[in-house]
């Protein structure tokens, strides 16, 4: 009692001077806002938990009668505010407990100038006398928190559960209303603007509080000993609320969209509850991060082992991230510098969650960058030593329960006792960023499990110390609710870059020299020249064909790296099979992953992937397809990419084509013009103009030749109608005219009955030489040729075209696709308008023929190709998409000088005259050739679309 | 504005009039006409002419004139307005109403023509102040109604706690709920030694409800007397020190030592923290065993005069849970807890320390004396002798000694020799002397912050118990005045031994 009494005296005398102040009461630092609706009797209750309160300054209680029909709730409050000079009794109209709460905080505002901060109080609540002194010291001992929110401490039906762990707005966002409204509230929220919405009157307007306090950049703390009470009863207006949870939700998920979209609940994870602990090799250094290419947190291995028996201890409240990574730090820059640091972890975080560990393994290979993911067996063992070994806290944690570490010491061997995946990365790296390092990544794993095991923190009994009830999710395991709330499994760990760039993905089904790949790249290079950051998406084949040139525009490259089909799906549109959403084999949340945190997506004929762009639009993507050829099927049937997009236009945003053809084919099967998009294409390659100079004069002064340079690029298969070449070819060479061939181009296994293509040419005496992706094999290739022949079945808007036009290589072609876009007909190139093979084959010879024949005009149509091919540029081209980006996306992308002319993609095309049959205007000869375009998925699409009617035409 | 009412009350034989003046309040006048008041006002209260009184009845005249008769004091008088010229004629209005035992005097107002709205206003100045005065007799009323609700919960709780461990068929009435075992070490530091003057906290892994005993664990100690080991149990959800040991090294041995709590705690589940602290030693001090590591920084042992972890270790300790009022079996060092201040919510007594009694001494000195000490505090029979003059009182001081949450200071009052004459003893709680005369003289009632338990008359032999409950809470400390006086005033005091013995504080929470 003595003690008792002691504290009240020393109470009381610290209050005595306030009490005496001549100047009037002590300022009062605190409102408790008490809203009061229907709980008259409790009212009291909880005013009198205010009143005695012991706090050395002064609180005020301010009843906010929110139109209550009960007569008592005036009652007691009007008596209450008569008989205390610190309550307040305010009676508004009722418009429910949000305005309720804002009516009290603009009193409190208004009426206490040295106000610190706010209490929220409801009527039927209570708080224990130390409580508002405790938790607003609390608040005032770290400047960074503006919230202190409770444990729940539950009576009526008792009930008493954690909150106890460092604040998440992860958790707060994806799991539940983890703030009670019964916290105090800093008066910096207030000044800021926060308060309760209004319209929310059915509940969780306080999580909406909370959310526009997050989004203004404040932060909550849990306080374990705060005092609060609250009232639980087998109704309430909280279970109300439960009952229409979804509803509510879906509103509040509405109106913060940007706190639930996948950046930023990504950049949240990796300040708050890092997925991935790299532990140092022999450093004893630990990193902690999502994305280790972002400033991240470390800690010392001394503190990971504490962390770590922490978290097995009391999971909910302590955690360590849930998948461990060991590699040491110049390997993980090696893999950031070729971009495959995140397609990395993502695979490896698949992996792990489904076998016990996995190998990381380096192999160089310039050519290509590649991922080659492979099961460890005796057929298959272990390579000498792995650069990198990754699991999940789960296994790891057995591990260190285990009585033994036999099992874990077996890594050692070629094919140890533990399930082993090995992640093979193929790439262009260093000598030096091949060396192995002195601690192998097995000895450092092991070492690590070894601190863990001799930790004394491990001999800790594993009774549960914190007496409240479990109610947070695992804090090892905040990840699964990342996943849960973008619908990704699992989430490409990827944050965006503190300049907040706009992040744009090319989505590609492989990573091949095709002309959709070409095309690609390009666009992603003028776009990264625009500001903006390109990743690219490899849904396919997990090979990235390298073109040195490219290096560098990708800032990642990702490789999907699973059973994916590329085409096809259990669904029919105009005699299309596809994929829809709901399928299994969409791989939904698998491809949600794949392609999370973007702004911007960009489809190039990834056809299954389509079934997913609505859900990525959903969450707040754009969403751009790019359509390039309308193929046929073996019976000449229109397909391909261009019909799947009327199947899936409705999720598009805009619909970018390499030709006006295809936009006019699209506009007149039903696409708005508004979300068409033409993109003019241009040369696959840079070429200084002083190299194209070069290579223009060389060919303008090159001595005057009886005989004619003609080059095929392509590949060897109908759609580049190889028969029409090999008859010009054949005819040509048995009228011996005057022509030098060069056929560059791979076979196609499958090409029917009639066996190699290149041996066909060798029986005629033409040599096939392989295909060249490089550009200085190209411009060699052009250089060479004084024209370049492209019989093709049909075509897009071939790049070959205006990349021999720039060189001053004469193209003659088919005028099929967007061909006729490309040439001026006598001006500068030679168009076949015919559709008959026979007809065609008779009109190549003979224009190849005529041209032999006409040095003069071979010329003149030369340098009207070099002119053209000269004039078409990426950044030009782009530009309509640029501009169309910057609408969405003001402020994301630099300003850039802005062209006098909008529509210069269409009016750097020079003006065509009128065409002119060419029968008229040349004589026939010549046989042409054409550049290789290795496009592995186009037989694929054309074979599906087709289903069974449709001959197969790959390999 | 107490309803007086008396045998003599019976509706039957009374007018109408008279029974509607013990329904409402009202104003009466004093030489002033009906007719001279402004209506406004007439229309608001009822008022009533006061004539004179005659047959111990007052008579009245209502506004037409007509007199009748008032037995009964009205149930409420807010005040009298009295014409100037007739100012003393008040007394025999203000008599009769004292006869009729009415305390509380209505004020009177001089009424001056043309002067009205000022009467007016001081009588809803008063109006105000009454307003204000029930306003906070409300609440202290929700107060007391909170106490026992609070009270009741806790009632319940407690007798489910009982009810639950009676269903526990076949097992012990102690549950150990937690255990952290020692775990011995060369190097161990010494806990108590490295902690500051307050000694060392821990958090205890269990919810407050149902613990019974928590044991620490000793690996060494000096067994002395002049050594003290201090513990205590506080709930940190609000500060409260919910039990206390004083315990002499003496009794400590190596090993477990169990801190019995005077009662199993029940009520709202709280987190605990034992706080234990060594006093009268400098050297040696006893050797705490501790538990392994300690990965929860929360439960580390700490200092608790910071609240810094001392060591990564929790304390080495048991915890158990149990059905109240049940011991640790005899092989068990079991230690009870000193403490009454147990605070589980509701209404608790606290005895007056007995530091207190002695500082009780003498007020009226102006009024009497004596040869010896009148007011004599008497520590060892936790009482305080008072002894009454043969004529007037003796009044006795203790001074602030009623904290702020008082609602009852309560004490025996005995007569401690057989051949004294009857004594009347009473208590007061007033801020001074002079409110506290008023209060023993019954010139008035206790005001806010007051209290006055009555005179009680007591003969030797018999040990009634004198209540004194505060009237309002004002949250200041007060003085406790106690006063004796002789049945028969004047008496013969010789052998007048009077005491007020075991007093105590009735605290809310």
């Amino acid at each position: 009692m003595l003690d008792q009494i002691k504290r009240l005296r020393e109470q009381i005398s610290t209050q005595l001077p306030s009490d005496i102040d001549p100047d009037g009461p002590p300022p009062t630092r605190v409102a408790v806002l008490i809203p009061a609706y229907k709980h008259s009797v409790l009212l009291a209750e909880a005013v009198e938990s205010v009143l005695a309160q012991e706090a050395p300054f002064d609180i005020a209680a301010v009843i906010i009668d929110d139109g209550c029909p009960y007569p008592e709730t005036g009652e007691i409050g009007r008596t209450y505010a008569l008989a205390h000079s610190n309550v307040f009794y305010l009676r508004k109209a009722n418009g429910g407990l949000s305005s309720a709460r804002n009516y009290g905080i603009e009193f409190a505002l208004r009426n206490f100038p040295d106000l610190e901060a706010v209490y929220f109080l409801d009527a039927d609540n209570r708080i224990t006398p130390t409580a508002i002194r405790d938790i607003l010291n609390f608040m005032k001992s770290d400047d960074k928190v503006d919230w202190i929110y409770p444990n729940i401490d539950k009576f009526g039906i008792e009930w008493n559960g954690n909150y106890t762990t460092q604040y998440s707005r992860l958790l707060h966002l994806t799991f539940d209303n983890i703030c009670e409204a019964g916290s105090l509230v800093s008066r910096r929220m207030l000044d800021a603007g926060v308060r309760f919405d209004e319209s929310m009157k059915a509940g969780f307007e306080d999580w909406d509080f909370w959310l526009q306090a997050i989004g203004r950049g404040f932060l909550g703390a849990n306080y374990p000993f705060f005092g609060f009470e609250y009232r639980q009863r087998a109704e309430s207006m909280l279970r109300d609320s439960n009952r229409t949870r979804e509803g509510i939700l879906t509103y509040i998920r509405q109106k913060h969209k940007k706190l639930f979209a996948a950046e930023t609940l990504l950049a949240w994870e990796h300040e708050e509850t890092p997925r991935y602990a790299a532990i140092g090799m022999g450093t004893y250094a630990v990193d902690l991060f999502t994305d280790p290419t972002v400033e991240h947190a470390k800690c010392s291995l001394e503190d990971f082992v504490t962390r770590f028996w922490a978290a097995k201890a009391e999971p909910e409240t302590f955690g360590v991230p849930p998948f461990l990574l060991w590699m040491t730090a110049a390997h993980r820059e090696a893999l950031t510098r070729l971009g495959l640091i995140h397609n990395l972890l993502w695979l490896g975080e698949r992996i792990a969650q489904k076998h016990h560990f996995v190998a990381i393994r380096f192999e160089r290979n310039n050519a290509k960058v590649g991922i080659d993911i492979c099961k460890i067996s005796d057929a298959e063992p272990l390579a000498d030593k792995p650069f990198g070994w990754m699991c999940t806290f789960d296994i790891f944690s057995t591990c260190a329960d285990d009585a033994s570490d036999d099992w874990a010491r077996s890594l050692h061997k070629p094919v140890p006792s533990p399930n082993v995946i090995e992640i093979v990365i193929s790439g262009p790296f260093t000598s030096r960023e091949m060396q192995s390092t002195a601690l192998s990544p097995t000895n450092a794993l092991l070492a690590t499990l070894g601190a863990l095991r001799d930790s004394g923190y491990r001999l800790q009994s594993r009774n549960r110390w914190l007496w409240r009830s479990v109610y947070f999710p695992n804090r090892s395991r905040y990840f699964e609710l990342l996943r849960h709330a973008v619908g990704a499994r699992p989430v490409m760990p990827r944050l965006a870059h503190a300049s907040n760039p706009l992040r744009v993905g090319f989505l590609l089904p492989i990573g091949s020299f095709g002309g959709v790949e070409k095309v690609a790249y390009a666009v992603a290079q003028a776009l990264k020249n625009a500001g903006c950051e390109v990743h690219l998406f490899l849904l396919g084949k997990p090979v990235y064909n390298r073109i040195p040139e490219n290096d560098g525009v990708f800032k990642t490259v990702n490789f999907l790296a699973d059973d994916y089909p590329l085409w096809g799906g259990p669904n029919q549109f105009a005699g299309h099979d596809l994929l829809m959403g709901h399928d299994e084999a969409a791989k939904a949340e698998l491809i949600m992953g794949f392609l999370a945190g973007l702004d911007v997506v960009i489809n190039n004929q990834a056809a299954p992937v389509n079934s997913m762009l609505g859900e990525l639009r959903r969450r707040g993507m754009k969403v751009l397809n790019y359509v390039h050829v309308l193929d046929k099927s073996k019976m000449g049937r229109d397909a391909g990419h261009p019909y799947l997009t009327l199947a899936f236009e409705h999720v598009y945003d805009t619909i970018l084509t390499c030709s006006r053809d295809m936009a006019e084919w699209l506009h007149g099967m039903g696409v708005p013009d508004a979300k068409l998009m033409h993109i003019q294409n241009a040369a696959s390659y840079a070429l200084s103009s002083k190299d194209q100079e070069a290579i223009l004069a060389a060919r303008r002064n090159r001595p005057q030749r009886d005989r004619l340079n003609v080059l095929f690029l392509g590949r060897l298969d109908a759609q580049k109608g190889i028969e029409r070449l090999f008859a010009s070819v054949r005819d040509l060479r048995q009228h011996s005219a005057p022509i030098d061939w060069k056929i560059i181009g791979s076979d196609v296994m499958d090409a029917g009955a009639g066996g190699s293509w290149k041996e066909r040419f060798a029986e005629i005496g033409v040599h096939v030489e392989p295909p060249v992706f490089s550009s200085r094999h190209l411009n060699k290739a052009f250089a060479w040729a004084d024209v370049v022949v492209l019989p093709s079945r049909w075509e897009g808007a071939p790049l070959t075209i205006i990349e021999a036009q720039r060189l001053g290589c004469v193209p003659i072609a088919t005028s099929v696709g967007a061909v006729g876009e490309l040439i001026d007909h006598g001006i500068d190139g030679l168009l076949i308008e015919s559709t008959d093979d026979n007809v065609i084959s008779r009109e190549l010879t003979e224009i190849i023929m005529a041209l032999s024949e006409d040095p003069a005009a071979l010329r003149r149509l030369s340098e009207a190709a070099a002119e053209r091919g000269g004039s078409l540029m990426w950044e030009h081209s782009v530009e309509p998409l640029v501009n169309q980006l910057k609408s969405w996306f003001p402020d994301r992308l630099p300003t850039l000088p802005v062209e006098t002319t909008l529509k210069l993609v269409e009016q750097t095309v020079p003006t065509t005259p009128e065409r002119i049959p060419s029968f008229e205007r040349f004589p026939r000869e010549a046989a042409p050739k054409q550049r290789d375009e290795i496009s592995e998925i186009r037989p694929l699409q054309i074979a599906a679309a087709g289903s069974a009617h449709m001959h197969n035409l790959r390999n | 504005m107490t309803v007086q009412t008396s045998y003599k009350l019976s509706p039957v034989a009374k007018s109408l009039r008279e029974i509607d003046l013990l329904k409402e309040p009202i104003l009466l006048r004093m030489g002033i006409d009906h007719d001279e008041l402004p209506e406004g006002l007439s229309k608001a209260i009822k008022i009533l002419g006061f004539e004179g009184v005659k047959d111990d009845a007052a008579m009245l005249s209502d506004s037409s004139g007509r007199k009748f008769e008032m037995h009964e004091a009205p149930l409420c008088t807010l005040a009298v307005l009295i014409n100037p010229v007739h100012r003393g004629r008040e007394k025999r209005l203000l008599d009769w109403l004292k006869s009729r035992g009415v305390v509380d005097e209505p004020t009177v107002f001089e009424w001056h023509a043309g002067r009205e709205i000022e009467t007016a206003g001081l009588i809803i100045q008063k109006l105000a102040s009454l307003v204000v005065f029930e306003a906070r007799k409300i609440t202290q009323s929700n107060r007391e109604l909170l106490a026992l609700r609070t009270l009741n919960d806790n009632l319940q709780n407690r007798f489910a706690a009982v009810e639950s461990f009676v269903d526990r068929q076949g097992l012990q009435p102690f549950d150990l709920a937690f255990s952290n075992e020692p775990v011995s070490s060369s190097s161990r530091s010494n806990v108590l030694a490295d902690a500051s003057f307050e000694g060392v906290s821990q958090i205890l892994p269990v919810a407050s409800a149902g613990v019974s005993a928590i044991a620490i664990h000793f690996e060494r100690l000096m067994q002395r007397d002049d050594t003290t080991l201090h513990a205590q149990l506080v709930t940190l959800e609000d500060m409260c020190v919910v039990e206390s040991w004083v315990v002499p090294l003496s009794k400590l041995g190596q090993g477990w030592n169990y801190l019995g709590l005077s009662r199993t705690l029940a009520g709202l589940r709280r987190t605990l923290s034992l706080r234990l602290r060594i006093e009268g030693m400098d050297d040696e001090m006893p050797l705490l065993s501790l538990g392994g590591l300690q990965p929860l920084d929360m439960f580390q042992v700490r200092d608790a005069a910071n609240d810094t972890p001392l060591l990564k270790n929790s304390l080495a300790m048991q915890i158990w849970c149990g059905m109240p009022g049940v011991l640790l079996p005899s092989w068990a060092n079991y230690l009870p807890a000193q403490s009454q201040d147990t605070r589980d919510g509701g209404f608790r007594e606290m005895p007056m320390a007995t530091g207190i009694l002695e500082l009780a001494d003498l007020s009226n000195t102006d009024e009497i004396s004596f040869d010896f000490a009148a007011i004599l505090p008497l520590p060892e029979e936790r009482a305080i002798g008072c002894h009454p003059p043969s004529s007037g009182i003796t009044i006795g001081h203790i001074p602030a000694a009623c904290p702020p949450n008082i609602l009852r200071i309560s004490s025996s009052a005995v007569i401690d020799n057989e051949e004294s004459k009857d004594v009347d003893f009473a208590l007061v709680i007033a801020s001074d002397i002079r409110t506290a005369r008023q209060l023993f003289d019954e010139q008035r009632t206790p005001g806010a912050g007051e209290g006055f338990s009555g005179w009680i008359s007591v003969a030797p032999g018999e040990e009634p118990r004198l209540n004194a409950f505060i009237t309002e809470q004002v949250g200041v400390w007060q003085n406790i005045y106690i006063a004796t006086r002789m049945k028969d005033n004047p008496g013969d005091n010789a052998f007048a031994w009077a005491k007020f013995r075991n007093i105590s504080l009735m605290v809310n929470g």
